[in-house]
């Protein structure tokens, strides 16, 4: 019995890992009122990203770093731009996701071809109970330190007062831009890492597209666990078991004569995503207590200003 | 010295032109350098974008980009940010395909023997003359009912699928740019779906291929000559421009589908349930989206559906997120959608001919089409949001 269960959460554990630690970021950037619709082209950059960089250094661990780092950069560009300039969120974030899609097919195309020619065998992390269970609680440990950086610190509680008003916030001498930085940082740090895991743990090769949607997934459990980091553990593992176990149900259903192709497998997480969000809207408590920042998406810009 | 920023009291005309024309050369400097990073001489980057602007393929291009930049102005305008025009014209093509397939002619097989009876039979079509089993398409009805209806259940297919994210806004206040765009990767899906079982035709015999039969070739829309386009894709940009444009200047609808975007208070104050018009402009935006979806299918150069096989590559061409270029650089302003429209038909149809280009001059560049299309489109579209502040403050220098 311990047995079944421990295999099951094994199965589970590198979905669960890449999707929690994204949403985790998710979260961490729009409590600081950036609205994140970029997260889907950072995303698809970042599993093209990382696997061009295996090619080249042969270590997982070390592209992984990296990658986490250029997509944390690309982060403070958005933070940058956003909070700087009086411009709409939401459209920065857009035209960042296809410069995203652009280079990930740019990048890594060449990469997958030659390593197709050359035969070259990629080294990526090694799908054992040891290594699958350290990332495993490595990303529940990120996630209750997010959790404490959010709620129980001098910057958590910065990050926090810039998304609900950052006009009050600078008034009282918090930087916003700097505080947006850290965050967004911080946010697209994890992001980069979820996207390397997504290669690096669960489809160990690249193919033209791979990761597109899997970072809006991300942002719909961040958004349905009400860009909480705890909370987000629950939401994570309901979209992991979906993606990992919904062929399952498949063939349980195909027992019970009905039968769904595998092409709407494929799209239930999607579905979910869609849909998901609106339990927590449809329940009024958790529709207080889930409330988006105040500003967030919202452009912060006094009418004048010195760059 | 320092840069101040101002807020001008009126906006800007001249940066109304200005900014999406300098926005498009900045865009393009920066692609042509990325590509030119990896060894694409920038000469030919150049020269295929600018063949883009006079090739007679363009016009095909230019006629969906300017039926797809109607439709996303439309709802743009109202402030709803409808991302998932290529979830719509996806259920366009299936509600069309359906149409074409099932409805408006049918497919049935036939013994080997009988084959050379239908050869010139009226309305009866060979669609695969296998030895085995052949199959025809018989015309059930006059060709140009059948393409009309092809393109009303097109519309209406695109229009229902856009009211989904509709009714979780306006009711639920739920984001729809996540939610158009998520559910752009569930019309993928569902469309494989339905393409390899409901729609999935006779003569595909092999047991890996999923698509449907060929659409018999009376229902395809009639060629131009010389180029790709299609009479009836011209007709409905020409029909449903002048007729949005004339529902927004004359008519109570279309002030308030206006109004929503700047000032919804007002619209309450009035008495005017406002979510009923998010619903409407987001019915209209994804109708339209449908449309452009039909005539992509009944073009004489496509004709039938085929699984999705990557989603970098949909049948909609990415035509879809294509257009939100076309309606952002217009400034949301519908005179200039044409405009804008065949500029960035040109650069779409430069960046594949640069790509067959590279293909035979450069193979060992490896460059796909979502490189291609992507990196100028995006490179566009972060120069011109950056750009478009001008229009409502400016920079000034002071020491």
């Amino acid at each position: 019995m311990i047995g079944e269960i421990l295999n099951v959460i094994i199965a589970m554990s590198p979905i669960f890992v890449f999707l929690y630690l994204a949403s985790l970021g998710n979260s961490l950037v729009e409590k600081s009122g950036i609205l994140n619709l970029a997260i889907d082209g950072a995303y698809t950059l970042g599993v093209a990203l990382v696997f061009t960089l295996l090619v080249f250094v042969n270590d997982p661990t070390l592209a992984l770093l990296i990658t986490s780092l250029l997509i944390g950069l690309l982060g403070v560009l958005i933070a940058f731009l956003t909070t700087k300039l009086p411009i709409s969120h939401g459209a920065v974030g857009l035209s960042i996701q296809f410069v995203g899609y652009g280079l990930a097919s740019f990048l890594a195309y060449p990469m997958s071809l030659k390593v197709r020619a050359e035969r070259i065998s990629l080294n990526t992390y090694l799908t054992i109970p040891e290594v699958v269970l350290t990332f495993l609680t490595l990303s529940v440990v990120i996630g209750v330190l997010t959790y404490l950086l959010i709620y129980r610190t001098k910057l958590g509680a910065a990050i926090r007062a810039v998304g609900e008003n950052p006009a009050g916030a600078s008034a009282l001498g918090i930087n916003v831009l700097k505080i947006r930085i850290v965050a967004t940082f911080l946010g697209y740090v994890l992001i980069g890492s979820a996207s390397s895991l997504y290669l690096l743990l669960y489809t160990k090769n690249w193919q033209e597209g791979l990761g597109m949607g899997y970072g809006w997934i991300s942002f719909a459990i961040s958004l349905s666990s009400g860009r909480h980091p705890l909370v987000g553990i629950a939401t994570s593992i309901i979209f992991a078991t979906l993606i990992r176990y919904a062929y399952v149900l498949q063939d349980v259903l195909v027992g019970y004569g009905i039968s769904i192709s595998t092409f709407i497998v494929i799209a239930l997480p999607y579905i979910a995503a869609v849909f998901i969000p609106l339990v927590v809207t449809a329940i009024p408590q958790l529709r207080r207590r889930f409330a988006p920042p105040k500003h967030l998406g919202k452009i912060f810009f006094s009418e004048e200003r010195s760059v | 010295m320092r840069l101040i920023v101002v807020k001008r009291v009126k906006t800007s005309n001249l940066y109304y032109v200005g900014i999406p024309v300098l926005s498009i050369l900045a865009g393009l400097a920066l692609s042509t350098l990325i590509f030119a990073s990896i060894g694409v001489p920038p000469d030919l980057f150049i020269s295929e974008i600018l063949a883009g602007f006079q090739s007679p393929q363009t016009l095909r291009y230019f006629a969906l980009l300017v039926i797809l930049g109607v439709a996303l102005t439309m709802s743009f305008r109202a402030s709803i940010w409808n991302i998932g025009a290529e979830g719509q014209m996806i259920w366009g093509m299936l509600a069309g395909g359906y149409i074409a397939l099932f409805v408006a002619a049918q497919s049935m097989y036939v013994s080997p023997s009988d084959l050379p009876n239908y050869a010139n039979v009226p309305g009866v079509e060979i669609i695969d003359a296998s030895p085995v089993k052949p199959v025809i398409s018989v015309l059930l009805m006059d060709p140009s009912l059948g393409k009309l209806l092809m393109v009303l259940f097109g519309m209406l297919a695109g229009g229902l699928w856009a009211l989904i994210p509709a009714v979780l806004k306006a009711y639920l206040d739920i984001d729809e740019v996540a939610s158009t765009l998520i559910l752009n990767y569930v019309a993928y899906q569902l469309f494989n779906h339905l393409v390899s079982y409901n729609l999935r035709g006779l003569s595909v015999q092999a047991r890996q291929f999923f698509r449907t039969d060929r659409m018999n070739s009376a229902l395809l829309f009639n060629l131009i000559s010389g180029t790709s386009v299609t009479v009836q894709e011209v007709l409905m940009a020409v029909i449903f421009f002048v007729s949005v444009v004339l529902m927004y200047r004359y008519t109570a609808v279309g002030l308030r589908l206006k109004i929503i975007g700047s000032n919804p208070q007002l619209l309450r104050s009035v008495g005017v349930d406002e979510r009923r018009y998010i619903l409407l402009a987001m019915f209209l935006s994804g109708m339209l989206a449908g449309a452009a979806g039909v005539s992509i299918l009944a073009n004489p150069g496509i004709g039938k559906l085929e699984k999705i096989a990557n989603v970098v590559s949909p049948p909609t061409m990415n035509l879809g997120y294509t257009a939100i270029l076309v309606s952002w650089l217009s400034m949301l302003d519908l005179r200039f959608v044409p405009i804008y429209a065949y500029i960035v038909a040109s650069l779409f149809q430069g960046s594949s001919l640069l790509q067959s280009e590279i293909n035979s001059l450069f193979p060992e560049l490896s460059l796909t089409g979502a490189a291609l299309t992507y990196i100028p489109i995006g490179s566009i579209l972060v120069v011109y949001v950056i750009l478009r502040i001008f229009t409502e403050y400016s920079v000034r220098i002071m020491r």
